[in-house]
């Protein structure tokens, strides 16, 4: 749904037309560009040709393949022009670019498990040597876009060799107990 | 590499139990981070796409994670309160309850907006931008960046925005218009008949505890027991509706708090008292009988969440019905 009133902008704080809500809108030049309107060429006898559709125009080469694209495959990136399959691809400096819409947070899966048994303390022998192995496997995996720290891998790891200490000590309290018998 | 790039948090981020919301400033975008808990998803807007920021005013009854640490510390604080000789200090630790209850209600009802971000294809809500203050800083802070992208507007531009709308292109739905879909109807926030069956259910377990402490009677914890299943139940029903037909979220939120509280009230009563007893029976070397009701302290603690949940509802089924006064305020 597009803004209800652009009289909004007006003023610093206004009420919705609409609604009745107070609102409080800041408008920038980019609401006074038109989306560009994509015109494909048929592609003449002897004209060069999009790589992905013959029957039309090429419009420019892809920056790294070298590939014919018309306007509809064109896409501009850092300046220049790129086809899909590149851009796909991540190839050449496509792969500087940050395209990721998600990311598994194997540190944050690390952590949660030993904690989270601590609510059913006998998964703690399974959780405490996991979270240790788990955390130096991953130990290199990508952490989240916007996180800078692998101090839950560190935290984790900790975690899991207490764990593994105490079941440790555990089991020896155990055996000294049974070869002393109970005393 | 992508890590390469790198981000500057901007005010405001939501903490939810499982989902969680964050907004970064990269070198020419905006980041949206929705955490999923194990998984993040990431929407980039660029500064130079973005068309207007909208901020509207609207009541957001949000639990954060933050919340729930100072409802632990009260809870601690209550209970060194109750057991020290500090005169009434049951009382003072209730006292600061009220303050903090109704502190949250005020910031949720009064100081809260969504905030959305308009492009040319998109209209989005950034989640982690919900209360008005967080939302004046989170302006203060991209708009000179956005500004220095694409300029600054000339005098006249309402003028020549002409006939042209801001955000997306999508009709609008005629004026009095119903929604069509009960997933609109919960995009709405309106409660379900089940939605008022689990504020009721909370209320009554909450008012049932109350009483059954002040006047304790012999099958108090039979019925106790009785409306602690019916709410359990209840909650389940609104997850099962709001999977079939569409319950606002707020009213999931409340149904998903109902059963966690539920299940960690019992886990940690038979789990604190059968501990307590066992070290009680190692010490005194005899065998000792187990109340696993916990006692009053447990009551007391069953009581102020099942109340406190209750309340909550109310207070957003109160905010529904004022917000859209020609709708009908009950179930039919």
């Amino acid at each position: 749904m597009p803004l209800p009133d652009r009289a909004l902008a007006a003023e610093d704080l206004t009420r919705c037309t609409l609604c009745g809500a107070e609102n409080q809108v800041r408008v920038f030049p980019a609401a006074l560009r038109s989306l560009p309107q994509v015109q494909l060429e048929t592609a003449l006898e002897g004209e060069a040709a999009c790589f992905d559709h013959p029957a039309k125009r090429a419009v420019a080469a892809c920056r790294h393949c070298g590939r014919f694209v018309c306007q509809l495959c064109s896409v501009e990136f850092s300046g220049e022009i790129w086809c899909p399959a590149c851009v796909m691809a991540r190839a050449g400096s496509a792969a500087e670019a940050n395209l990721e819409t998600s990311r598994t947070l194997y540190d944050s899966i690390a952590l949660i498990f030993p904690l989270m048994s601590l609510v059913v303390w006998p998964l703690t022998m399974v959780t405490g040597p996991g979270a240790v192995v788990y955390s130096i496997v991953k130990w290199r995996a990508p952490l989240s876009l916007v996180r800078r720290f692998r101090w839950r891998f560190v935290a984790a790891i900790l975690i899991g060799l207490s764990l593994v200490a105490g079941w440790l000590l555990l089991l020896g309290y155990v055996l000294v107990r049974a070869r002393t018998g109970g005393r | 590499m992508a890590e390469r790039v790198s981000y500057r948090k901007l005010p405001g981020h939501r903490r939810g139990f499982i989902k969680g919301a964050s907004t970064w400033l990269g070198p020419d975008h905006l980041l949206l981070v929705r955490s999923m808990r194990f998984r993040e998803e990431y929407k980039r807007y660029q500064l130079r796409d973005i068309q207007a920021v909208a901020i509207a005013h609207r009541p957001r009854f949000h639990i954060s994670t933050r919340a729930f640490v100072i409802g632990i510390l009260w809870a601690i604080a209550y209970l060194v309160l109750s057991s020290s000789r500090v005169p009434r200090g049951s009382l003072v630790a209730w006292a600061l309850a009220l303050v903090l209850i109704v502190s949250w209600f005020y910031v949720s009802a009064v100081c809260s907006c969504t905030c959305r971000i308009y492009t040319a294809v998109s209209r989005d809500e950034l989640p982690s931008v919900y209360r008005t203050w967080v939302a004046k800083k989170f302006l203060r802070v991209i708009e000179p960046q956005i500004t220095a992208v694409q300029g600054a507007l000339e005098g006249g531009w309402m003028d020549a925005l002409g006939t042209q709308d801001v955000g997306p292109q999508v009709a609008l739905p005629p004026a009095g218009s119903a929604p069509d879909t009960a997933a609109e109807r919960a995009g709405e926030g309106a409660p379900a008949p089940s939605s008022y069956l689990l504020v009721a259910t909370l209320l009554a377990d909450g008012l049932w505890h109350a009483l059954a402490l002040f006047r304790p009677f012999g099958w108090a914890s039979v019925v106790s027991n009785l409306l602690a299943l019916a709410v359990i139940g209840v909650a389940i029903l609104v997850l099962v509706m709001q999977h079939r037909q569409g319950v606002s979220p707020a009213h999931r939120g409340l149904a998903i708090a109902a059963l966690t509280a539920m299940g960690l009230v019992y886990y940690v009563r038979v789990t604190l008292v059968g501990a307590v007893a066992g070290a009680r029976a190692a010490l005194e070397k005899k065998a000792i009988a187990v109340d696993y009701t916990g006692g009053t302290l447990s009551s007391k603690i069953e009581m102020g969440i099942t109340l406190g949940l209750g309340i909550v509802g109310l207070v957003m089924l109160v905010a529904h019905s004022i917000r859209q006064p020609g709708e009908r305020s009950g179930p039919s």
